[in-house]
């Protein structure tokens, strides 16, 4: 069901908004909550205040509302590729890769990411971390992990991110 | 209401043996299309395709570019973001670019664009979309109200409920509310909207360019029952709809008992006003023996041989204060 985020889902996703950079942005949004108590799934959706409006007058919940832009787990906000795409346009300070033209065309089969194909990445990478994949327009292309931290991201003939989600899933799960 | 069929003709015969259609679909086309060879002969060409840009994320201008560098060629249409995509040597389909992934555009006919396009959707009104999957006209009309007010999605099907879902997120739209039910079922929601789009479930005459078993693998009556759920659509459409409200009706199909019959029987029993349309040509006013109300004239068709489009009908009226 859809119901507004408590005041302690507030205070959590405000500290993860503001670790991806978009405290601010995220601010201005009608988010919503979607919980699945049976799989124990928190979904952050962002939607518009009409939708909201209806959404409180509604005794039949819809089956979806909003954009969904990822969830909350262990207090945290992990984004989907809608809250990536999100990061990469709202926000200045965040975790990334850049990868090349060739890159970009195999994380969108869901491929890992080599050194060599990295261009630039943020200077705080940790390892084991979660970074928005971006192609040379700086645009969200898919959400990985990183193996390694900052100073051998690019290190030649090895993965240096794994690719976790990737625009692609809507062509490979397309009707 | 049975589905209309003619005794067969020499010419009927000639034209579906030599089309390879069925003769009773020939022989309707006879009775309404206007240069009925033509459109077959139409339809014997490459199916024409268009993109959509998604203006929710990129400027026609700056995404054109960078089509245009991956190889593709765009041609202007009548409507300002959308473009015939040409074919051409590039090396990856037109439905698999990066672009695409990212949603900066929809593949869709440009028949499809002007139904929303003539829907006057303004931000932050309340608007029913009907029949939403796969979400083509829904993501426009996110688009037309620049992802404000709240569009109401109604997709009974789960299997294309999922197709929806994945083109809403494609295309980052942010105010839909999309409920899996019947759309005969809209009044239960209790909302009353200011516009609403009914592009009905029909029997897809009007794509037999793109899909040819459309062409022989049919019975006549299947028109004259989406004509009976149609009319049902309508009905409960118009329950919902705010007084002064528009409603755009849609079908892509050729068979006036899916288009101008619902709608005279809609203008017989309801309030409403036929507004005009600057797109098509006009809708029929008879069909063999009947007489349509001559307000059928402001609703509009499309045909490939005329419009290079796949086969459509659009009906927009206003609820009467």
């Amino acid at each position: 069901m859809f119901r507004h985020a408590s005041r302690e889902e507030l205070t959590q996703l405000r500290r993860s908004f503001n670790k991806w950079g978009i405290f601010e942005f995220m601010g201005a949004q009608q988010l919503m909550i979607k919980e699945d108590r049976t799989i124990n799934k928190k979904e952050v959706v962002i939607t518009t205040k009409t939708s909201k409006h209806i959404l409180n007058l509604q005794i039949s919940q819809p089956k979806y509302a909003g954009l969904a832009v990822g969830e909350l787990r262990n207090k945290k906000f992990l984004p989907s590729l809608s809250g990536a795409e999100v990061i990469a346009r709202h926000s200045r300070d965040f975790s990334y890769v850049v990868v090349n033209e060739k890159a970009e065309g195999l994380v969108l089969y869901g491929r890992d990411i080599l050194g060599d194909s990295v261009l630039e990445a943020s200077k705080k990478l940790g390892q084991n971390k979660m970074v928005i994949i971006l192609n040379q327009n700086r645009e969200s292309i898919g959400i990985g992990k990183t193996r390694f931290s900052a100073e051998d991201i690019f290190k030649k003939d090895e993965v240096t991110v794994y690719t976790l989600f990737d625009a692609g899933v809507y062509l490979r799960n397309q009707d | 209401m049975k589905t209309l069929t003619f005794t067969p003709t020499q010419r009927s015969l000639h034209l579906a043996a030599k089309y390879g259609y069925d003769e009773w679909i020939i022989n309707r086309f006879l009775h309404f299309v206007p240069n009925a060879e033509k459109m077959m002969e139409t339809m014997r060409e490459p199916v024409r395709r268009y993109i959509r840009t998604n203006t929710l994320k990129i400027t026609s201008q700056e995404l054109v570019a960078r089509l245009v560098s991956k190889g593709f060629e765009l041609t202007k249409t009548v409507l300002a973001d959308v473009f015939e995509i040409s074919p051409t040597d590039a090396q990856i389909s037109i439905g698999a670019t990066t672009e695409y992934l990212l949603g900066h555009y929809y593949i869709q006919d440009i028949t499809s664009c002007i139904a929303v396009e003539v829907l006057d959707i303004r931000p932050n009104q309340t608007v029913l979309d009907m029949a939403s999957a796969p979400g083509g006209k829904t993501t426009f009309i996110a688009q037309r109200m620049d992802n404000t007010g709240s569009i109401i999605a109604l997709e009974p099907n789960p299997r294309r409920l999922r197709s929806l879902l994945f083109n809403i997120a494609r295309c980052g739209v942010m105010n839909t509310l999309i409920y899996q039910m019947d759309a005969i079922q809209c009044p239960n929601l209790n909302i009353s909207y200011d516009r609403i789009l009914l592009d009905a479930p029909c029997s897809g005459e009007g794509v037999m360019w793109k899909d040819t078993s459309r062409r022989t693998r049919r019975v006549p009556g299947i028109i004259s029952e989406c004509s009976l759920v149609q009319k049902k659509l309508f009905d409960a459409a118009l329950q919902v709809l705010k007084p002064g409200g528009l409603i755009l009706y849609s079908t892509c199909s050729f068979a006036p008992e899916e288009n101008e019959y619902v709608v005279n029987s809609i203008l017989k029993k309801f309030d409403v006003e036929v507004e005009p349309i600057s797109f098509g040509i006009e809708g029929l006013t008879s069909f063999d023996k009947t007489v349509f109300d001559e307000r059928l004239r402001r609703t509009v068709r499309f045909y490939p041989h005329t419009h290079n489009s796949t086969g459509f009908y659009i009906a927009k009226l206003r609820k009467k204060n």
